[in-house]
């Protein structure tokens, strides 16, 4: 099947200044990969191949990042894996095949710093893939999640969250296409912006002419925490058939009052409630976060809140 | 199958044939500064609307065609006649329209509008207006409703304090400074503060030369708490060289005013229908418009609120129809520039035949605009394997004070509604006539009667021959 290049345009302009963005750091590095895996380096150098063959994996296999890479990652046929991507990289390209049957969970989690991250995935027959991605601050990042649902009944599932303060600046995207038939996707970004800082999230679900029974989802909701926080918002959708279940829905609000006076009708300071609720406003897309990701989130909620 | 598709073509003879009639004068095809002149000079314009003009030629000269949005090819610029004025001396009595024009609007249903006591009638028949009235006890009101030409003349302070000034500057878009350069004919409309014109104005136009571009403009101004209903519908012959539609219509709200703006366009599949139309809205407007895009080979049309004063309102409906060959890339754009200013977009889609039928929208909350609240809703039919539906809503939020929401759902035609209905006894093509008029019905239970009518019988007739 072929992909052409998406014909939307965005019609606005990028709202930050190109200028203002520090260099990403120019340290390349292989990252340490631990868990039962093999791992051989990519001709060119600049990176590594992950071959992660068929077995019980109980332990989470951990990707550590000491600097720009690219990381080929091939998960085999009927396998159940978790990933999780850690430590830093300036800039980062990951490539993910999700072999007939697998079931794999990724998760990249983030805090501060500057970033460039490429992260494609393509999933096969009935296979499974569960992205999340978190960001607790940033200075600048730049990320962007694409799918390829190339398999038959193969489905995907994203999370991602950002929290921003003072300064920050995030550009996520993510992007699915529905190349097989009754492939399923299901996105959700939530995100908190405090202080000067911005966001554009921009999602794009896109079901080509002749696939059939596809059901996709797509939700972003921002909550803006003061008055000079700013965010674009861009759910797209491509539709190309008309044997479709697809929708897709974004919202900006504030806190709200309602809850906010509920909490502190059960005794809580409003500082206590605001953070309560933002707490609840990111609990369902950190389903796949360990308890130490949540913890320093709930500080970070608690310094800015 | 073959009968069905043969009764679209005899249906769409209606409105795409061309009359056989004489053109007094029909500019050379290709825009010059010669002819921008030519034109201001005919219509014996004053110093300040030729200035302008010539000002926004010159802009359209050295801007570049749009990067976005649908493909443009097949409109050749150079190929278009701007300027056609039909052999029409502008009347007020039915009987003293000349019988071709009056055979193309008795096709268009224009007298049974008016036989049914709908006062103000206005039609654009190529580039001037060719039939003109308003009821006497609205005239002594002090509510104006002109030919837009004749309006520069009478009306010069209004209309150069409001004439693209603004609401639509000539530098907006490539196609506005087009516009500019070359608009001709149009309404104006002025209502005087606290009156309330109590029965919607009307204006039907359509374009008939070959290769005449249209480039109406309409001024709407409702000054200090009153209000209007504005209605306009369009529909052009069919012909072979591709044809332009560049209009623009400009709304004023003034303070407490309410204007609703309803629209069916319906150009003949070959016009590239490229326009622009926006509303200022002063402190606790309202401004509502209601569009229905049906015609027109490439669509590009959103319309634009811009809320600058503290408590006004923006209601949009649109419903949009692609048939086989044309691209309707449509939706609706608000800028929140205000405290406590609220709007509503309410969007409908068909695609059918492989076209393609695309929502672009914009919802801009400034940091000016806390207890802000916008929703937009956008909904997409598919009705066969072959058909495209796209969604780009953009939303832009700079203050934390809003409540901004988005939700679009794209989907085919129920398969369990259609059995429903033909277990009833109806076809399969009754049925999903049925369906889709249900899935419509939002937005047309708020058009007129008439209205509502013609744009049913629109959609009917393009969705014959769907089934097969």
């Amino acid at each position: 099947m072929k992909t052409k290049e998406s014909s939307y345009n965005y019609g606005l302009n990028i709202f930050f200044n190109p200028k203002e963005v520090p260099e990403p750091s120019a340290v390349f590095a292989l990252p340490e990969v631990i868990g039962a895996v093999h791992m051989t380096p990519l001709p060119e150098g600049d990176g590594v191949l992950v071959h992660i063959p068929k077995a019980d994996y109980e332990d989470t296999v951990r990707i550590r990042l000491n600097g720009s890479c690219r990381i080929v990652i091939a998960v085999e046929a009927g396998t159940t894996v978790t990933l999780l991507e850690e430590g830093r990289a300036g800039s980062l390209s990951i490539d993910l095949d999700v072999a007939a049957g697998a079931d794999v969970r990724y998760i990249a989690l983030r805090s501060g710093g500057v970033e460039f991250a490429r992260r494609r995935a393509a999933v096969a027959t009935d296979a499974k893939l569960a992205w999340t991605t978190a960001h607790i601050g940033a200075k600048f990042a730049y990320g962007r999640t694409s799918t390829r649902l190339t398999g038959r009944g193969s489905s995907v599932r994203e999370r991602a969250m950002y929290l921003g303060a003072d300064g920050d600046c995030f550009d996520l995207h993510s992007e699915v296409v529905h190349e097989a038939d009754a492939s399923v996707s299901d996105l959700l970004t939530r995100g908190a912006l405090a202080g000067r800082s911005k966001a554009i999230v921009r999602g794009l679900v896109r079901i080509p002419e002749g696939t059939r029974a596809c059901i996709g989802k797509q939700k972003e909701d921002t909550l803006l925490l003061g008055p000079d926080a700013e965010v674009d918002a861009v759910p797209m959708l491509e539709i190309g058939t008309d044997d479709v279940r697809c929708g897709h829905s974004a919202s900006t609000s504030q806190l709200d009052d309602e809850s906010l006076f509920y909490l502190m009708s059960r005794g809580l300071d409003r500082r206590a409630a605001g953070q309560a609720v933002v707490e609840g406003f990111f609990a369902p897309v950190l389903e796949d976060c360990g308890e130490a990701f949540r913890a320093s989130l709930g500080l970070k909620i608690a310094r800015i809140v | 199958m073959t009968a069905a598709v043969k009764k679209i073509d005899v249906s769409r003879r209606l409105y795409d044939q061309a009359d056989e009639r004489p053109v007094k004068y029909a500019a050379p095809a290709g825009l010059t500064r010669e002819l921008v002149m030519e034109i201001s000079r005919t219509k014996n314009e004053p110093e300040w609307m030729l200035e302008k003009r010539l000002k926004a030629f010159d802009l359209f000269i050295k801007t570049p065609m749009p990067s976005w949005g649908p493909p443009l090819d097949g409109l050749d610029l150079d190929r278009i006649i701007y300027f056609v004025r039909p052999d029409a001396v502008e009347s007020r009595k039915w009987e003293d329209v000349p019988p071709e024009i009056r055979r193309t609007f008795d096709r268009l249903g224009i007298p049974e509008a008016e036989a049914k006591v709908l006062s103000g009638v206005g039609a654009q028949y190529d580039s001037e207006i060719v039939y003109h009235n308003l009821k006497k006890e609205w005239e002594d009101k002090g509510v104006i409703f002109e030919n837009m030409d004749v309006a520069v003349q009478k009306y010069p302070e209004l209309v150069k304090k409001h004439f693209m000034t603004d609401c639509i500057p000539i530098h907006d878009h490539k196609f506005i400074m087009l516009h500019a350069a070359v608009w001709s004919g149009g309404t104006f409309i002025y209502v005087p503060p606290g009156v309330k014109v109590g029965f919607p104005l009307q204006a039907y136009f359509r374009m008939n030369a070959e290769r005449g571009g249209q480039f109406e403009h309409t001024l709407i101004i409702v000054d200090q708490g009153a209000s209007v209903e504005y209605i306009e519908g369009c529909s052009a012959p069919r012909f072979n060289a591709s044809a332009l539609h560049a209009g623009c219509v400009e709304l004023h709200v003034k303070e407490g005013a309410k204007i609703t703006y309803s629209s069916i366009e319906n150009w003949s599949k070959n016009t590239f229908n490229l326009n622009t139309k926006r509303a200022v809205v002063d402190k606790d407007g309202t401004v509502v418009w209601l569009n229905g895009n049906m015609g027109s080979g490439r669509t590009m049309l959103y319309p634009c609120s811009v809320l600058r004063g503290a408590g006004a309102k923006s209601d949009s409906l649109g419903v949009a129809f692609a048939g086989p060959g044309q691209i309707q890339d449509t939706g609706a754009k608000v800028i929140h520039a205000a405290p406590h200013t609220s709007s509503t977009i309410r969007a409908k889609s068909i695609s059918r035949g492989g076209g393609v039928s695309t929502y672009r929208g914009l919802v801009r909350v400034t940091r000016a605009a806390a207890g802000t609240s916008s929703s937009v809703h956008c909904d997409a039919l598919i009705i066969d394997g072959k058909s495209v539906s796209n969604t780009y809503p953009f939303s832009r939020v700079d203050t934390d004070d809003v409540n901004v929401v988005h939700e679009a759902t794209v989907g085919k035609i129920g398969e369990e509604e259609i059995f429903y209905l033909m277990s009833r006894g109806l076809t399969q093509e009754q049925a999903m006539k049925t369906v889709v008029s249900g899935f419509i019905d939002p937005v047309v239970k708020r058009l007129p009667l008439e209205y509502a009518v013609e744009l049913n019988k629109l959609i009917e007739l393009e969705m014959e021959g769907a089934v097969g």
